[in-house]
């Protein structure tokens, strides 16, 4: 039974999450899944496994299947391995009306990867279906490990990807 | 409360009632209610996918947008709660506008398989396509398709039909208190899964029908019949003393589903697992289909006029020859009130005190210890107002699974719930407290102790409240017990104790001193109508199952492994000169060999519960009239009509009943005249002082102290009658497998030198049984839990009593 099981989270993210919860009120400790899942996967190799999720349901009191819902909401998160550099393009209105799918479609190409996969050797890592990044008088724009490019061709695109280590 | 002179002043309606208008036509409401909930009260019906009475408002399918007066935008009728002079239109072109861009978006990634799928017929989504869907797909590209789960063998999934609802996640984490299912990944690529685990819920069929498209349908009767082609019977499951409402599906004959049916005072609009899924049984190949007996050294079938006859004469030889006090009764208290009352009369009129249908019990000092007697006035909403229960000696979960959801509603609402247990349950809400002693006496003697203040101890009691200091957790039952609407429910743990007697008699004490309500939850759906019928030894010459050791046996649904000592009453039956059973299946029990050759045999087809028409009284003390959901096989035949021509054959007078509905109202009658009738609150009471005879000390919880281990039978998930034990579908489900095993707790099996879950002897004096071991640290230190009815009770028999253990193979021995 693994509701009584201890913890498998590691020490650092337990500390981690200790920290964050006199935030919130006590009998609400499952407000604090999102920073606890942020914690996990920086602590782990940039990935949250299951194992990682079932120790935070445990640790927060929540049902597993609660922690999933929202690791796999996120497109901050991830559940798989991925690559050093995260790549979103944006597809939402603004940038699509702006080539935004055709830039997605180049860096495609160019990397030999569909969205949602990295690059074999774990360099690059593109985000599947980004939503809006709320940059919409730059359009069509990528973000790059939390940095923004806007006004992009494909070809400028391309080249960022491959400044990249 | 208001002076009742004043309110005659003050108008009709109270302060928040309101008028809204929905499309022309006033409507009463409350402020504030949901304007679907209005709308629904009133007959009026506004679309919708998402939004269910029982669950929390999501308003994500967006189906019920309805037009307000000025709004721009059209409103979700389930998120828009009225005031006063709210004016809506669920008609206008705006809001059919509305809800046909609605259906458009839903029906993109549905595949449209209508034809092929169980829910065609009956699918909400298929109705309102045809009211408000296109006739003309604009949607051109390709549509998403989401992998199928595993999850188990009750609910089968085609997720792709899935169109977001999420009423099966609110299910799961609103109402049965533990989330199963969730709905991960976002937009397009959302889908609802468990991921990968099957469902552990008892209650998981309640999903099938929540589902508003054919996502989740039943397995067990997929694709076996269209919705068109059922005809509904109203039945009542006996499974559990709440008496479930259902609907029995029928198309020619055969019961193709079990459906719930709405009954705020019982089953809301839920049904437990096995309450659905037990009709799988009747079409057992086990099943009794022609009327048998023992002949010369063999079984053989014969014709009905043959077998009465017979089973006539070997009654009737065994009174005369011996006396009637030769003769016992037993009767299932799963039998309807109809054929308990026939069982009653038969005895009579054979002249035996020895009648029983206590299967579960095993402890009869007090014959006034019968949970019937405070469950009849025990309503069954009023458990979901508690404050305060303490919970002894029960595994709710497998003895009403329903009532655990009103317990969950009481404990969301603040009230404090303390187990007083042999094994961790594993309830889905939070116990404010949990003690896993094991021995009840003991727990609930701590609790009478802790409230007894000042007060003079009765003089019954004085053996069983010596001095002797209260735990923490006991003291805490007792001020709870103290509060308002406090209630302390006993089960079938307790009830199947040799010392039940003595448990029975401490709660009553703690119920009067404390003022909470005592709810000693019968053990089955009609062990309230059983003992209403007198379906009960003779209170002076009469001896209980236990003890009777007759010559002749007159059975009514009753197999060994249906009591709570089978060797013992095999072995009996084996004995008996006379055995007249009848059974809806075959028992390999009642199939063997007599002792003596010229000895009778007779068993007697009947009807299964579903098939039979009668009454069952509740835990509430409710009748509740069952229909015939479907047709006994071959020869079976009610088991009312049986015992009727039983009775002619052996020259009973008044035995001229031709209907069921006569044999009810016999029955009302012989209550009205006994003066017996819970709804009129004149239930016999116990006579004050009448003290539990001193019966022998058992060897109970000394166990513990030196080292030793006992056996405890606990309720069993999906074992519970013989029409649950044939239901293949069930019987595949990991409840089924769990009434299989049983548990320790790891530190009392390493002191009997085993280290890890093994296949195991238990032996109980002369009586062995091999069986998995499985450690559990939920369990009490020192106690083995094993399922009644189940193999290994089927094996051992009587609950509490001294074990040994054996490992079988060497894993056992390695940790």
């Amino acid at each position: 039974m693994s509701e009584n099981q201890p913890s498998t989270l590691p020490h650092e993210v337990i500390e981690a999450i200790e920290k964050r919860l006199p935030n919130y009120p006590e009998n609400q400790k499952q407000s604090a899944v999102l920073y606890a899942l942020h914690a996990a996967q920086h602590a782990q190799g940039g990935y949250l496994t299951k194992e990682l999720m079932d120790g935070v349901a445990l640790f927060l009191g929540m049902a597993p299947v609660a922690v999933y819902e929202v690791a796999s909401f996120y497109s901050m998160l991830s559940t798989a391995p991925v690559g050093r550099h995260s790549i979103s393009v944006c597809t939402n209105i603004s940038c699509m009306l702006r080539g935004g799918e055709a830039l997605l479609e180049a860096l495609e190409q160019h990397l030999g990867i569909r969205a949602g996969q990295s690059t074999p050797d774990g360099r690059i890592y593109l985000k599947l279906e980004e939503e809006c990044l709320a940059a919409c008088c730059g359009a069509p724009m990528m973000m790059v490990d939390h940095v923004y490019h806007e006004n992009l061709t494909p070809q400028q695109a391309c080249a960022i990807v491959d400044g990249l280590e | 409360m208001t002076d009742p002179a004043n309110t005659e002043q003050k108008p009709v309606t109270p302060v928040d009632m309101i008028t809204i208008e929905v499309n022309g036509l006033p409507m009463q409401a409350r402020k504030g209610e949901m304007l679907i909930a209005v709308t629904d009260a009133h007959g009026l019906y506004i679309p919708r996918f998402c939004y269910h009475k029982k669950l929390t408002v999501a308003a994500n399918c967006r189906m019920c947008l309805v037009e307000m007066e000025k709004s721009p935008k059209p409103v979700p009728a389930c998120a828009t709660p009225v005031a006063d002079g709210m004016k809506f239109f669920t008609l206008s072109p705006k809001a059919r506008a509305a809800q046909r861009a609605t259906m458009e978006f839903l029906l993109i990634n549905h595949p449209l398989d209508c034809p092929v799928c169980d829910q065609g017929g009956e699918c909400e989504l298929q109705d309102l396509a045809l009211e408000a869907g296109g006739d003309v797909s604009r949607y051109q590209e390709r549509k998403r398709i989401i992998k199928d789960e595993n999850l188990g063998p009750l609910v089968a999934t085609d997720m792709t039909r899935c169109i977001f609802c999420t009423r099966c996640v609110r299910f799961g984490a609103e109402v049965d208190g533990i989330p199963e299912l969730g709905m991960l990944g976002r937009g397009e690529h959302s889908r609802i899964t468990t991921v990968g685990r099957p469902l552990s819920s008892e209650l998981s069929g309640n999903i099938i029908d929540l589902c508003p498209v054919g996502a989740l349908t039943a397995r067990p009767s997929r694709f076996r019949a269209r919705p068109w082609e059922l005809l509904a019977h109203s039945v009542v499951l006996p499974h559990d003393a709440l008496g479930s409402n259902a609907f029995a599906h029928e198309r020619r004959g055969e019961i193709i589903r079990v459906v719930p049916r709405d009954n705020e005072a019982v089953n809301e609009t839920w049904l437990a697992d096995r309450d659905r899924f037990s009709y799988e049984g009747m079409k057992s190949l086990e099943r009794l289909t022609a009327p048998m007996a023992y002949v010369q050294g063999a079984w053989r079938e014969m014709a009905w006029a043959d077998a009465l006859e017979l089973a006539a004469a070997g009654l009737r030889s065994v009174v005369e020859r011996r006396g009637g006090e030769a003769l016992g009764m037993l009767a299932s208290p799963r039998g309807t009130v109809e054929e308990l009352l026939l069982m009653r009369l038969l005895a009579d009129g054979l002249g035996t005190p020895h009648i029983d249908h206590r299967l579960g019990q095993q402890d009869f000092r007090n014959a006034w210890a019968n949970p019937a007697l405070s469950a009849m006035t025990s309503a069954i909403p009023a458990w979901s107002a508690m404050r305060a229960v303490v919970l002894a000696g029960v595994n709710l979960r497998h003895e009403a699974p329903l009532l655990t959801l009103r317990l969950r509603k009481a404990v969301e609402s603040g009230c404090k719930v303390v187990a007083l247990a042999h094994r961790d349950v594993g309830y889905r809400f939070a116990l404010a407290q949990q003690s896993l002693g094991g021995d009840l006496v003991a727990e609930l003697a701590g609790v009478a102790r802790a409230m007894k203040g000042k007060r003079r101890i009765p003089k019954h009691l004085s053996a069983l409240l010596t001095a002797g200091k209260s735990t923490e957790t006991q003291s805490m039952c007792a001020e709870l017990l103290g509060e308002k609407d406090a209630g302390l429910l006993l089960g079938g743990v307790a009830q199947m104790s040799p010392l039940w007697c003595d448990i029975h008699a401490l709660a009553q004490q703690i119920a009067v001193w404390s003022g909470a309500q005592l709810l000693c939850l019968p053990q089955a759906g009609n062990s309230v109508g059983a003992r209403l019928m007198g379906v009960l030894p003779d209170a002076v010459r009469g001896k209980p199952w236990t003890d009777m050791d007759p010559k002749g046996y007159l059975l009514l649904e009753v197999a060994p492994e249906d009591t709570l000592d089978a060797p013992l009453l095999q072995e009996r039956l084996r004995q008996a000169d006379c055995v007249v059973m009848l059974g809806a299946f075959r028992s390999a029990a009642l199939a063997a060999r007599p002792a003596a050759a010229e000895a009778v045999r007779v068993l007697l087809p009947v009807a299964a519960s579903l098939e039979n028409e009668g009454t069952y009284v509740n835990m509430a003390g409710t009748w509740q009239a069952t229909r015939a959901g479907g047709v006994p096989p071959g020869e079976a035949r009610p088991a009312w009509k049986v015992l009727r021509v039983l009775g002619n054959q052996l020259g009973f007078d008044g035995f001229s009943w031709n209907t069921v509905a006569e044999l009810t109202r016999a029955a009302r009658e012989r209550l009205e005249t006994s003066g017996q009738d819970a709804a009129a609150g004149n239930l016999p009471q116990e006579p004050a002082g009448a003290a539990p005879a001193k019966g022998t000390k058992i060897d109970d919880g000394q166990g513990i102290a030196d080292g030793g281990l006992r056996q405890v039978f606990e309720p069993a998930a999906c074992q519970t009658d013989a029409l649950m034990r044939h239901a293949p579908s069930l019987q595949a489900t990991i409840h089924a497998r769990n009434d299989s095993v049983v548990r320790i707790h790891p530190e009392s099996a390493r002191l009997h030198g085993i280290m890890a879950s093994a296949e195991v002897e238990v032996r109980q004096g002369g009586r062995a049984v091999q069986v998995w071991l499985e450690l559990d640290d939920g369990v009490a230190p020192g106690v083995v839990v094993a399922a009644w009815p189940g193999p290994v009770a089927t094996a051992l028999g009587r609950s509490q009593q001294r074990i040994e253990l054996l490992a079988l193979s060497h894993e056992a021995l390695v940790p």
